[in-house]
């Protein structure tokens, strides 16, 4: 009858000083997280406008006015679009490139680095840049050379300017999954590959077999992220074309800060942010859960 | 080996970051404790408190300036009124994108004590209405305000803010160019295409644009269709509220047609052209003219201080009467939170002097509307001279609900893209029934 009584105490004592270690950072992500959330969820609901004392509950006006908005819909078919062809490319292109980094290649640091840097710069920064060279630098180009079409920017037609976004985009965003599938590909075992070999499997086979199934979970990672920075993409868009031309690359982000600041919408911003963050979470879940069941550890 | 490359690599990343986060929030950090201390403390110990006191009485007041492009000239004047009234200290605030900075700092009750508003617009009336600015009809200063500007700025009768200068939108030309070229300041909108019909046969870009600015482009299609209809918000509410529709009324049509029609006179690639871009072309004087507001004269002129560049009024493209699109430029509001009133308004009575306002009219560029100034710069003499003799109208986007201007954006840029007149009408119509249906 004593002893497990005492065990109890002595795995309560022990769960009390977890707990306690716990706190701080429960409390910060409380203040930090959850509270803001459940402030934006509520405010919503309301017809708040950012500066106004007196606040009314809409009950579900802002959705309605949100979902019956074409400029809306028009900004999660390109959000969509976008983000599709940013994965597709990302973790093909990084998950490529780290595969030849981590071959018997000469200059394999030097290349290493390099293919780090564009990592190290602000989207910001890159988006004034690139937009320098495609508005200016390169129609200038044109002219120089007299290549008329190269003289119209890339940036002006709205059949093209979501993908001179999306190059800038790339070209940022392979440093980081590159290194991180570099570091996965640490992780297939030597000898896994040395039987393969001996048992007459082609390098495509190793790789189908072997190196695939090891790097599912670095796999998951870059997906999720890629995902979300192509879903929430705002600070390229904002340098580069401020949503033009006529309106073809606003994203979601883009349209949640004009109505939130410039039309001082604050309740539909927020009605807006809060289904871009579910559609976010929806599509990370069914990810993770399908990936789940392809990891081999 | 290749472990450690990667946690290298890793650990440069995450200094990076790091480096990344730290980088705002130091601008606002600049303390009032002008070494207060150092020089003096080994000596004596006696006089720390002294100091201590007489920084204790010191009154800071907070000036947020929206106004970026007149910093400079707003430090010399803080520094000026400094030194005559010892003992207020003014911290001057100046943020990129400052109205949405604003709209986050009064959304937290976190107000400056002065500010620069936009007294005819929609938001900051919307703040006189709740109480939010200090109500400062009773004071004398106010006099030198020109009678027509201080009552557009009122709210409901009272003066919530203090005006200085107007700005005008028009052309501004490029005077050399327009003379080697044997042309005449065009007056009529028929004669603006002649000179542009002239200039191109030379080899000049008559116009620079700047399409791919959206907001500088909706801008110009608000002012244009200003001059077509002075009262243009009246017709727009009659689309909202469903009683008629564009293709009824005439005049987004003839803006559309104006639009076009002055974009044949212009860069390759409309669309591709920023406004700086644009300013860019003014400055070289690859272009002759451009669509603009007072604001940017002062900018052009400082890419190329050589330039002899003038203002002149956009004419009517349907040929009648050109009022100039005029507002109110730089006005100064004491908010309600402010602690220190008597020295806030004590800035103010400043700022209305005939010696700051001849100060400030010479420096900043746009046409003053305090009656003590003599108004002096060349470049704006037309205009000023047609604001003070009441040929100017209000510029319509003051009347129009915050996004309604916003939402014209991407349909002005498809109709540049497109040429398509009627989609543009029907997208007009579609934005005026979302942002007028419901409007009181």
């Amino acid at each position: 009858m004593n002893q497990p009584r005492k065990r109890m105490t002595f795995y309560r004592k022990q769960s009390i000083i977890f707990t306690l270690f716990a706190i701080p950072q429960t409390i910060l992500y409380v203040m930090f997280f959850i509270a803001p959330i459940i402030g934006g969820i509520v405010y919503s609901f309301t017809d708040y406008n950012g500066i106004s004392k007196e606040i009314y509950f809409v009950g579900l006006n802002n959705y309605k006015t949100v979902f019956s908005n074409s400029r809306f819909i028009k900004t999660v078919i390109f959000n969509f679009k976008y983000s599709a062809l940013l994965v597709i490319c990302i973790v093909s292109l990084s998950l490529l490139l780290a595969i030849i980094l981590n071959s018997k290649i000469k200059g394999k640091t030097f290349f290493r680095s390099m293919f780090f840097f564009p990592a190290v710069l602000p989207l910001l920064t890159m988006g004034l840049v690139f937009n320098s060279i495609i508005t200016k630098g390169i129609p200038q180009l044109g002219a120089t050379l007299g290549i008329e079409s190269w003289q119209i920017s890339l940036l002006s037609r709205p059949n093209t300017a979501m993908y001179a976004i999306l190059f800038v985009a790339i070209w940022q965003g392979l440093a980081i999954p590159t290194v991180l599938f570099l570091a996965g590909l640490q992780t297939v075992p030597e000898e896994l590959m040395e039987s393969a070999s001996l048992d007459g499997a082609t390098s495509w086979q190793k790789f189908r077999f072997i190196t695939l199934p090891f790097l599912v979970p670095t796999l998951t990672m870059v997906f999720v992220l890629t995902l979300k920075q192509g879903l929430m993409v705002f600070d390229l868009i904002m340098s580069m074309t401020q949503g033009g031309p006529a309106g073809a690359t606003e994203s979601m982000a883009m349209l949640i800060y004009n109505h939130g600041f410039v039309e001082r919408r604050l309740s539909v911003a927020m009605a807006e942010a809060l289904i871009l963050a579910i559609l976010v979470c929806i599509v990370s879940f069914i990810q993770i859960v399908w990936s789940n069941k392809k990891r081999i550890y | 080996m290749k472990k450690r490359v990667l946690s290298l690599a890793t650990a440069a990343l995450m200094a990076c970051s790091l480096l990344a986060g730290c980088g705002g929030g130091e601008t606002a950090a600049t303390t009032t404790a002008p070494a207060a201390g150092g020089t003096e403390a080994p000596a004596a110990g006696t006089e720390a408190p002294a100091v201590e006191e007489a920084s204790g009485e010191e009154v800071v007041l907070e000036l947020y300036l929206q106004k970026t492009n007149v910093v400079d000239i707003f430090k010399e004047m803080i520094a000026d009124f400094e030194s005559k009234n010892p003992g207020i200290k003014i911290e001057l605030t100046s943020v990129p994108d400052p109205e949405t900075a604003l709209v986050t700092r009064i959304a937290s009750n976190d107000y400056p004590d002065i500010v620069t508003i936009w007294p005819a617009e929609k938001f900051y009336r919307d703040l006189m209405r709740d109480g939010a600015l200090m109500d400062i009809s009773d004071q004398a200063f106010l006099d030198v305000v020109a009678p027509g500007t201080r009552e557009i700025a009122q709210y409901d009768g009272k003066d919530y803010s203090l005006s200085m200068t107007m700005s005008a939108y028009g052309i501004i030309v490029n005077n050399r160019l327009l003379k080697e070229n044997g042309i005449e300041k065009p007056q009529t909108w028929d004669e603006l295409i002649a000179a542009a019909e002239t200039l191109k046969a030379n080899g000049i870009q008559p116009f620079a644009f700047y399409d791919k600015s959206t907001e500088q482009l909706g801008q110009m299609a608000e002012r244009l269709i200003g001059v077509i209809n002075n009262d243009i918000t009246s017709q727009i509410t009659k689309v909202g509220k469903g009683e008629s529709d564009w293709s009824t009324e005439a005049e987004v049509r003839q803006l559309a047609e104006a639009m076009l029609q002055v974009r044949k006179y212009g860069q390759v690639d409309t669309l591709g052209a920023g406004y700086e871009d644009a300013f860019n072309d003014m400055a070289t004087e690859k272009a002759a003219m451009i669509f603009y507001g007072s604001w940017g004269i002062q900018t052009i002129l400082n890419l190329n201080p050589e330039l002899d560049i003038e203002m002149i009024a956009v004419p009517n493209p349907t040929g009648g009467d050109a009022k100039v699109a005029a507002s109110i430029d730089t006005a100064l509001s004491i908010t309600e939170a402010c602690e220190n009133k008597e020295a806030a308004l004590k800035f103010l009575e400043y700022m209305a002097s005939a010696e700051t306002a001849q100060f400030y009219a010479d420096n900043e560029q746009n046409p003053p509307v305090i009656e003590t100034v003599k108004y002096n710069r060349p470049q704006l003499q037309a205009m000023a001279d047609k604001l003070n003799s009441g040929d100017a109208f209000f510029t319509p986007s003051v009347y129009w609900p915050a996004g309604f201007r916003k939402s014209w954006e991407a349909p002005l840029q498809q109709l540049i893209l497109s040429g398509d007149i009627d989609t543009f009408i029907k997208d007009t119509d579609a934005i005026c029934v979302e942002y007028f249906a419901n409007l009181e």
